[in-house]
């Protein structure tokens, strides 16, 4: 277990009760998923139990408890990008990776997200690897950026 | 440098005017997250090269984004005695051509726009400029009123002193020189704005319950959700004007007695998250926030919490249970959060739109915002028009502006020559009004009255050639994924609703059906905890009334109109 990270995440937050989500988010960054041993230790650290921390986890789309790729690939189906064939990227990119919703590659490179709004509405359809928006896209596009990872 | 007296504003003021109106050449390049998306970093690097290969001095900024971002990576460009000038779609291609111009003193043509402040004084009239409009004539600018967002793409947003010329931080200073807290919330109370995340409530009302509990702690909450789909208005106001936004807040803190402020950030900003950390501090830096603010001796202290992507999170309890680490789940009112909010302390929220709005209010006063809008509707709406438009983007316009002027002059109306078949407003939870009944004035009474409500703002418009069964199936899905689960009417009703509705899409299922959706949808309507389960039912409802031909189509041939 990696105490030492879960430590140092601590100590950025003066008060830990009320960031709770703040510093799930900062192990979810550092992990790339919510690792139970570390959520055990951080339980016992910040006296919040352990079912307050699952059903958050469980609550928020941002959490996983099983550990995610490389690359967060998050395909928009808001209703800007629904209209303008938001589902169409989406199939070619379940296509290409052989993978649902939700679900990550067996090499471990990608995990594929849907996300309901990136606020790049009017460029429709939107989908964001990791931190960067790409807009316009269509199944080709997609597949290219797929492929430039 | 802190900003502790009038001398310092002013001091501010006049650095913020030289780099608006520099002596020399100047760029600005939009940068916020829909330009990086469209290359922005690229354009703005390969500037900087080009001009340093050339060895022309020009000066270098960035701004936010205008609303428009299909016409971005956007630019401006400014020569010595001539109006600023608007470009459009500019590529790392172009950037040769521009410093060549720019060398040469010319006017780059590739991209030209419009102008923009052509009446300044700096300005001469120049006859390569004849052809190209000004701002306010050119669409999709033309018929806005750009009171919110005037300053998004065109001040660089992390500028304190560029915020200052165009008139920022003159209300706060006002305020707290000037006015008592009861004095602000009067004006705000005068002025009739009413809140724009949605439930369209009275904000000085608000702020007057507010400042009347007592507690010995008080919360400013900006709610910066904004998980509408199809919504970036308080996305661009963050990262085109954020210290608009800080000064609502600032003077909301004053207003009822709170010097604690919290913004929830919707977490899908990645970018907005880290931009908005950045102008924090540099309002510190400022004296703009923290201790003694302006010099004046009070303190107040924002920072930014970021959701966990939740839709329902959004709602002003839930938020708060949120904020405080839990499951966001609506809490039963009474009481309200202006007497028991988070930590059970007295708590207002507000929407980002509706706080920016509170300088203007302070600066001009209640009687000239008054002057904007229907008799109960006050000053502008943003609205986010998405869909089959030519120029989907965001349109400031006074409250009770046309919807059919909106989509069809301002919007450019459909493309490739089809036709309009629906527009929603207030997008998910209005109803989508039939293309023959969009002769209707945009206010919550005027759309109320036709079963239909503005709510954040946001619009999407159909063409032809989509089907309501399809965007309707799309919506359930929504609400049902985004339903907390806590009651009943949502969490079951909402559900079952969603499942009939794709055995409908999929030709398996009759009119039966379809008045099963109907009693559920009444159901979840009367009976839900929240505007989630309550609001959901109405589009539906009322597409299943309007679009009869689309249904039988599904019915009797299991086939979607948008793909025959
Ligand atoms: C399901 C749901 C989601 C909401 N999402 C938002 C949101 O993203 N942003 C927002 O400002 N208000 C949202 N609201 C409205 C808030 O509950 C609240 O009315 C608003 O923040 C008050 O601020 P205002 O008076 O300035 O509009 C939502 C309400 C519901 C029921
Ligand atoms: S209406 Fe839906 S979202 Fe609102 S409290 Fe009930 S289950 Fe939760
Ligand atoms: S709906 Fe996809 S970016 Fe907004």
């Amino acid at each position: 277990m990696e105490k030492e990270k879960i430590d140092h995440i601590i100590s950025k937050f003066p008060e830990t009760k009320g960031n709770l989500i703040g510093i799930l988010h900062e192990i979810q960054n550092e992990f790339r998923y919510l690792p139970e041993e570390e959520l055990r230790y951080l339980s016992r650290e910040i006296e919040v139990p352990m079912t307050q921390i699952y059903s958050i986890a469980n609550f928020y789309n941002r959490f996983s408890l099983t550990p995610t790729g490389e690359h967060e690939l998050c395909v928009c189906l808001g209703t800007a990008c629904h209209v303008k064939g938001g589902q169409n990227v989406l199939n070619q990119v379940k296509k290409d990776l052989k993978i649902n919703e939700e679900e990550t590659t067996e090499d471990m490179k990608f995990t594929l997200k849907v996300v309901r709004c990136l606020g790049a509405c009017s460029l429709a359809p939107a989908v964001m690897m990791d931190d960067e928006t790409h807009s316009n896209m269509t199944p080709d596009l997609v597949k290219e950026l797929i492929k430039s990872f | 440098m802190k900003i502790k007296n009038m001398k310092d504003l002013d001091k501010v003021k006049e650095i913020g005017m030289k780099s608006l109106f520099p002596k020399g050449p100047q760029i600005r390049i939009s940068m916020s997250t829909c330009g990086l998306a469209l290359g922005a970093d690229d354009l703005f690097q390969k500037i900087t090269r080009e001009k340093d290969k050339k060895g022309i001095k020009i000066s270098l900024h960035q701004t936010g984004c205008s609303g428009f971002c299909n016409l971005e990576p956007m630019a401006i460009v400014k020569l010595p005695g001539k109006p600023a000038l608007l470009y459009t779609q500019v590529t790392v291609e172009n950037v040769e051509q521009i410093i060549r111009d720019i060398k040469k003193k010319k006017i780059p043509q590739k991209g030209l726009f419009c102008m923009i402040g052509s009446d300044s004084a700096a300005a001469k009239p120049d006859p390569v400029l004849n052809a190209v409009p000004d701002y306010r004539d050119a669409s999709p600018f033309k018929g806005q009123h750009r009171m919110l967002l005037g300053n998004c793409g065109i001040i660089d947003p992390l500028s304190v002193s560029e915020y200052v010329a165009m008139a920022g931080y003159s209300g706060l200073f006002k305020a707290l020189y000037q006015m008592r807290p009861e004095e602000v919330i009067k004006e705000v109370v005068e002025s009739g704005l009413r809140g724009r995340g949605g439930a369209w409530f009275p904000t000085g009302f608000k702020w007057d319950m507010a400042s009347k509990s007592s507690g010995d702690e008080k919360f400013v909450i900006c709610n910066a959700d904004e998980g509408d789909p199809g919504a970036y208005k308080d996305r661009t106001i963050m990262e085109g004007n954020p210290f608009k936004l800080f000064e609502g807040i600032v003077l909301a803190g004053y207003a009822i007695g709170s010097h604690h402020g919290i913004i929830y950030l919707r977490e899908e900003y990645h970018h907005t998250f880290g931009f908005l950390s950045n102008a924090i501090e540099i309002a510190k830096r400022f004296g703009l926030l923290g201790k003694n603010i302006l010099g004046s001796g009070f303190n107040f202290a924002l920072n930014i919490v970021r959701g966990g992507g939740s839709y329902v999170c959004g709602e002003e309890t839930a938020l708060m249970d949120s904020l405080e680490g839990e499951v966001g789940d609506p809490r039963l009112r009474p009481p309200f959060p202006i007497e028991k909010g988070l930590w059970a302390r007295p708590t207002i929220v507000n929407n980002v739109e509706t706080l920016s709005n509170v300088p203007l209010i302070i600066q001009n006063g209640g009687k000239w915002y008054k002057n904007i809008g229907t008799e109960k509707a006050k000053g502008t709406k943003i609205l986010s028009v998405i869909g089959n438009v030519k120029h989907p983007g965001l349109y400031e316009i006074p409250l009770g502006t046309n919807l059919k002027q909106v989509i069809f002059e301002m919007a450019g109306g459909p493309v490739n020559g089809k036709s309009i078949k629906a527009v929603q407003v207030g997008s998910p939870f209005g109803t989508f009004i039939p293309a023959d009944k969009l002769n209707v004035s945009l206010d919550p009474e005027s759309l109320r009255e036709i079963g239909s409500m503005i709510g954040s703002g946001v619009i999407v418009a159909l063409d032809q050639d989509a089907c309501i069964v399809d965007i309707l199936h799309h919506l359930l899905t929504f609400f049902v994924e985004e339903s907390c689960g806590k009651c009943v009417p949502c969490r079951e009703g909402v559900s079952r609703m969603e499942e009939l509705m794709i055995e409908i899409y999929n030709g398996r299922a009759g009119m039966n059906e379809l008045d099963i959706i109907n009693e559920l949808g009444e159901t979840a309507r009367d009976f839900s905890l929240c505007a989630l389960g309550g609001g959901a039912p109405a589009p539906i409802l009322n597409g299943i009334k309007d679009f009869k031909k689309d249904f039988e189509a599904h019915i009797k041939t299991g086939k979607c109109l948008r793909f025959s």
